[in-house]
């Protein structure tokens, strides 16, 4: 529980490690894609993390990286091939940022630090908390993104083709609402420093009062 | 005595401060503010557009963004830099905190919504000064980061308030403002300037804009007011302006156009206010003399590219900011020409041959591919809505400009509207119902006949319909609406299949070259409607019997968009033909 | 091209008074340092004689100056005093007898032309005449060369407000002075010279009227700006030319005009440099006047001797003028050779100090041409500090003069200065 919790507050990839920042900026248009993504990358850090813990004794110090990053490059294939196959329209609005999560920091470098250092187990753990941790974060940017940039609130589009139906709220519009220019890509960095801004100012009071 | 304090530094001082230079810039610009009231509010209430209370308008429009600027610095100073009392007034009084709102209330459009205006000035002095580190450290011009991020985002939303124009201008002097107007950037002095009045009305301020820019005239003063007291850095307006009335002097003559041309272009767009007070703003602008020679020149070839070279609008907004970003190199190129003149110069005079020149090949490339614009005629609103397309179009007739709104509809021409002319012999063509003839015959305009006794007039009627039909055919047949899809060879046969933008949908083919000449052509798919009468009529064979003289080859009636596309369709695919087997 | 500014004078104080003479102190303070260097070698002991013009201490380093004392009587303590920048330095404590007995020397020279050009460096050196004008720098030096000297520049300028000792000087000895610039001329064989000197000074006339024996000798009248006295401006202004270095290069000497009566001095009477005139000016002595002061008086008597202070509480005393001089923490600091001026001023209230807004008027007014708003930024970067090369700086003031938000702004072209020395140092 405790390593869980680590992912997501005192080793939050996004928020606090600075890692995984091109997803984090490129996808977060609509929460919908956020919260796929998100799960996508805790599959594949699950699984990664999962075979990476059970053969670190017999992978040799040199060869390390190219055999992490073969296992890595396996699943994210696994996962995009069955994105393709089963929810086509996801697989089209993720376009080029899937194949992007065999080089994303964070994959690689929990493996680094925590699989091949520890049991399975706690792994395990580790992949499921850095991965929901990462999940959240994209949400919160995605529903800072959306809702003020688009006013909508897309819940289920691309997964209609397994749901069967669509679930997009729109709010209403004013003269000030859709803050568009949050959608663009000048919109994405901007909520990242702002909210980066926040936090790092609430945990710099914080180590201040303590 | 043996208590001296010991203090340092120079103990004689100038008496300039922060204060002064504020209050200084103040003053240069109330008479711009008084004439932007003047303009606005009280010059419609006087001809009877706005009532009493609506005539201080322009007055609010000012000051709620420059209270605005100031409450969120004072919010800022108090919550994170928790500064109090005695230390916080020294500090909102010195530095500069109403200028972005201030600035902001002077070049964003008059009908701008006012909550987006104050939201506009919160930006501006939040994302564009404070998160910089506060006075002193933005890298950005305060007042252009506020009016970038509310153009990029509330751009429909402004323009469907009614843009630029109060309620007076709209009714009287035209419907766009005149930079808009100029849309190739080439026309002739009728086009240009006299729907506005004359060059002088641009000198003085009488034509459409923001609050702010439009008196040249007022900008100068404050300008001569603030070199003056020393307080702006001079060199920047005045190489600015140079080196845009140089450029624009030599785009005319290559044109033929005479000396109206370049002060046109100084004097229309934001250019004298940016340039005399957006560009000169202390904190973002270099502070080494040769720099400020570099930034004023950089910023003029800027503007000029924006203008002509990319559709996109506020050229001076984008020079300024994207030569904000290269202040650092600047400075650094001016420091070391204070010692040594030469070594600093020449990077930068070749980085800027080198973009000159690859602006203007881009821009040979494009004009290369318009075909030829009649300079008496001009576009000046194109609106798209589903099956009708409308323009609003100005063409020099006899004596004046006419001007007229041509409804298409479904690819053909549904109605034109005479919106003005100030042409005396119009009557006769009214009398002629010759417009109703100009609608029934759009497709053999060379064969009807001037109405006598006003030949001219009727021959401009004609050619404005000829150059808004060119224009909506080439909209239709954009050789961006084709693609190749495949292309392979079977025995002697050289087959292609191609996709055509049509009237409703995309169209695709199969078209076979037998030694040279189509043989067939297959419909694959298509998604038009109005291609049964195309079938009907045995057009594609007439296509392929004539393929050698496809431009002479007549519409189908009822379909001329999807004739037209299916044309275009076979002579983009001949061109294709052509490029790969040339021999 | 020349830039500077007019700054508001403060000459009006003192220019018209009569020069008071404090030439009898009880006790001299001789300071035994020569340009900075404080390793001085005491000739003298506790209780020994010593006769006016005799020395006192000498410099075990290069370029030999002796240090001499300015009184007659006995050596009675060695103490530690203030010096004219701030800091302690030992000095050789003399009590006066009174008697300005001198040392049997050599006999008075009649005429001051009959020097060779190295008995004429010798005697420079040995009576150990420095610049008086407010650098301190070994005169003989600037003659001792080689090439062929053409021109001849006398700083007559005192372009730094409130100080008129080179003016009144003037009005005392002004046929000595051209008298010893003719010499000087003979002796190294210069063809011309200009005394540079402002338009609204009445010494103009003064001067003109004794010319006419000296046709050589012309006057060049330069504008009233401030680092006009800057020894680059004067040879560009009035002979239209620059130099890299020194301005030895072209064959130019500067030298300021209360140099030329020590030199006079030396020559005529085998005088060092004892005596000089030091204007004691500001709004809060009660009454400002040049003063003829002895090297080694306590500044404290001086300005007690001339009637003292207005007020007691909340004033500056300054060594040197208002834009380069330093403000020191005690009156009781001791003249030197070259301290040519002491301001007592009120003291400000504490100004605001603001966010530099880079308005660029501390680069456009810079004499050297240096862009100090960006030495302050890049104090840390000394890649970046050494192009910007704050070595050339001469430290007159005018960038924290014109700078709006009061931004100490010479204090940090000044840090870069020491760390391109210092950088330049540990790489050799």
């Amino acid at each position: 529980m405790k390593t869980i919790l680590n992912g997501i507050i005192k080793e939050n990839p996004v928020f606090v490690l600075l890692l995984g920042l091109c997803p984090a900026l490129a996808v977060t248009t609509t929460i919908e894609n956020a919260f796929m993504m998100g799960f996508c990358v805790l599959v594949v850090l699950f699984f990664s993390n999962l075979i990476v813990s059970i053969i670190k004794k017999l992978v040799p110090e040199n060869v390390k990286i190219p055999v992490y990053i073969l296992i890595i490059g396996t699943f994210v294939t696994i996962v995009e091939l069955l994105l393709k196959k089963f929810i086509p329209g996801l697989y089209n609005s993720l376009s080029i940022y899937l194949p992007l999560i065999v080089v994303n920091c964070i994959v690689l470098g929990r493996a680094l630090s925590v699989a091949s250092k520890e049991r399975v187990s706690r792994s395990l753990l580790d992949a499921i908390g850095v991965g929901l941790g990462y999940t959240l974060s994209l949400i919160v940017i995605a529903s800072f993104r959306e809702i003020l940039g688009g006013g909508t609130i897309t819940l289920i589009d691309g997964l209609s083709s397994l749901t069967g139906f669509k679930l997009i709220l729109t709010l209403p519009i004013s003269n000030l609402f859709p803050f568009s220019v949050l959608l663009t890509p000048a919109g994405a960095f901007l909520t990242l420093g702002l909210i980066l801004g926040v936090i790092n100012y609430v945990r710099r009071d914080k180590h201040e009062s303590n | 005595m043996k208590d001296f304090h010991v203090k340092i530094g120079p103990f004689k001082k100038s008496d300039n401060s922060t204060r002064r230079t504020m209050v200084h810039l103040l003053i240069a610009l109330s008479p711009i503010i008084v004439f932007a009231f003047y303009k606005n509010g009280i010059i419609p209430y006087q001809k009877g557009y706005s009532n009493f209370l609506e005539m201080f308008f322009p007055i609010l429009f000012i000051l709620l963004p420059t209270l605005t600027s100031f409450i969120t610095e004072l919010l800022y100073s108090i919550i994170f830099l928790k500064k109090k009392n005695d230390a916080l007034k020294e500090y909102l009084s010195e530095s500069f905190s109403i200028f972005p709102g201030l600035f902001l209330g002077l070049i964003l459009p008059i009908n701008t919504p006012i909550s987006i205006v104050i939201l506009g000035a919160f930006l501006a002095t939040f994302v564009g000064k404070l998160l910089f580190g506060g006075f002193g450290n933005n890298i950005f011009n305060p007042a252009l980061i506020g009016r970038l991020l509310v153009v990029s985002s509330y751009a429909l939303v402004m323009s469907e308030s009614g843009g630029y124009l109060n309620a007076y201008e709209i009714d009287t002097i035209a419907s766009v403002t005149p930079l808009s107007n100029a849309v190739s950037g080439i026309g002739s002095y009728e086009t240009l300037i006299s729907p506005y009045g004359s060059l002088w009305d641009f000198f003085l301020g009488t034509i459409p804009g923001s609050l702010g820019e439009t008196s040249s005239a007022l900008c100068i003063l404050g300008f001569i007011y603030l070199t003056i007291t020393k307080v702006i850095k001079w060199k920047i307006p005045t190489t600015y302006i140079l080196t845009v009335f140089m450029m624009t002097y030599m785009i005319g003559s290559i044109n033929e156009l005479g000396v109206w041309y370049p002060l046109f272009q100084v004097f229309s767009g934001g250019l004298m206010f940016g340039a005399i007070f957006m560009a000169t703003d202390p904190v973002t602008s270099p502070t080494t003399p040769i720099g400020q020679i570099l930034y004023g020149i950089g910023l003029g070839i800027l503007t000029v590219i924006f203008r002509y070279l990319t559709p996109f609008p506020e050229g001076v907004l984008t020079s300024i900011l994207t030569m904000n970003m290269l202040v650092f190199i600047i400075d650094k190129i001016g420091a070391k020409a204070r010692f040594n003149f030469k070594q600093a110069l020449l990077p930068f005079l070749i980085m800027w041959f080198l973009i000159i020149g690859i602006g203007g090949f881009i821009g040979n490339h494009y004009q290369n591919q318009e075909p030829n614009v009649d300079p008496d005629f001009n576009i000046i609103s194109k609106e798209i809505r589903d099956n009708q397309t409308t323009y609003v179009v100005t063409q020099k007739g006899y004596s004046g400009i006419l001007k007229a709104s041509i409804l298409f509809d479904k690819g053909v021409i549904a109605s034109i509207d005479i919106i003005s002319q100030n042409d005396s012999f119009f009557q006769k063509i009214e009398d002629n119902n010759y417009i109703n003839k100009l609608i029934e015959d759009a497709q053999r305009l060379e064969n009807i006949d001037a109405v006598s006794g006003a030949t001219i007039t009727s021959n401009a009627l004609k050619q404005m319909v000829i150059n808004t039909l060119n224009d909506y055919n080439r909209d239709m047949a954009n050789e961006q609406n084709f693609s190749v899809l495949d292309h392979y060879i079977e025995g002697d046969n050289t087959i292609y299949e191609v996709s055509q933008k049509s009237f409703q949908g995309n169209l695709q083919l199969r078209i076979v070259f037998q030694d040279n000449i189509i043989s067939s052509i297959t419909v694959i798919k298509c998604e038009d409607s109005y291609f049964n009468l195309i079938i009907n009529d045995d057009y594609i064979q007439k296509i392929i019997t004539n393929q050698q003289k496809l431009d002479e080859l007549d519409v189908v009636s009822g379909a001329t968009i999807s004739s037209n596309s299916l044309k275009q369709a076979i002579t983009n695919t001949k061109k294709e033909y052509q490029k790969d087997y040339a021999k | 091209m020349i830039v500077g500014k007019k700054i508001e004078d403060g000459k009006e104080l003192t220019k018209t008074k009569k020069l008071g003479f404090f030439t009898r102190p009880k006790y001299v303070y001789i300071p035994l340092i020569c340009q900075s260097d404080r390793d001085i070698t005491t000739i003298v002991k506790k209780g020994e004689y010593v006769y006016k013009g005799s020395i006192v201490g000498k410099r075990k380093g290069a370029y030999r100056l002796p240090i001499y004392s300015s009184v007659s009587g006995t050596v009675v303590d060695f103490v530690e005093k203030k010096h004219i920048d701030g800091s302690l330095v030992k000095c050789v404590v003399i009590e006066n007898d009174f008697k300005e007995k001198l040392e049997e020397k050599q006999a008075v020279r009649k005429s001051i032309n009959d020097y060779s050009k190295q008995e004429f460096i010798k005697r420079l050196q040995e009576c150990g005449i420095v610049g008086m004008g407010g650098s301190g720098f070994p005169t003989y030096l600037k003659y001792n060369t080689s090439k062929k000297l053409r021109t001849l520049i006398v700083d007559a300028v005192e372009c730094e407000p409130y100080i008129t000792a080179d003016v009144s000087l003037i009005k005392e000895k002004c046929e000595e002075i051209l008298e010893a610039i003719d010499a000087i001329m003979e002796i190294n064989g210069i063809k011309e010279c200009f005394i540079g000197i402002k338009k609204d000074s009445k010494i103009i006339e003064l001067l003109e009227n004794y010319l006419g024996t000296y046709p050589k000798i012309k006057i060049a009248i330069v504008p009233n700006i401030y680092p006009m006295g800057w020894e680059r401006y004067l040879v560009k202004y009035v002979k239209k030319t620059n130099y890299k270095l020194l301005p030895l290069e072209k064959g130019i000497v500067v030298n300021n005009i209360s140099t030329i009566y020590a030199i006079y001095e030396a020559l005529k009477y085998n005088k060092p440099i004892i005596e000089r005139i030091v204007t004691f000016t500001g709004e809060m002595l009660k009454s400002p006047q040049n003063v003829y002061v002895k090297v080694g008086t306590s500044v404290r008597d001086v300005i007690e001797f001339i009637g003292g202070y207005k007020r007691n509480k909340d004033v500056v005393i300054i060594a040197g003028g208002p834009m380069m001089g330093k403000s020191i923490d005690d009156d009781d600091f001791v003249v030197t050779a070259n301290l040519n001026c002491v301001v007592v001023m009120k003291e400000q209230k504490k100004e605001e100090v603001l966010n530099c807004f880079r308005c660029g008027k501390c680069v456009s007014i810079c004499p050297s041409r240096l862009s100090p708003v960006l030495i302050k930024d890049s104090l840390k970067n000394i890649d970046n500090l050494k192009e910007l090369r704050p070595e050339k700086c001469i430290e007159c003031g005018l960038c924290s003069f014109v700078c709006p938000s009061k931004i100490n702004i010479r204090g940090c072209v000044i840090e870069g200065k020491r760390k391109v020395f210092k950088e330049r140092g540990d790489t050799k």
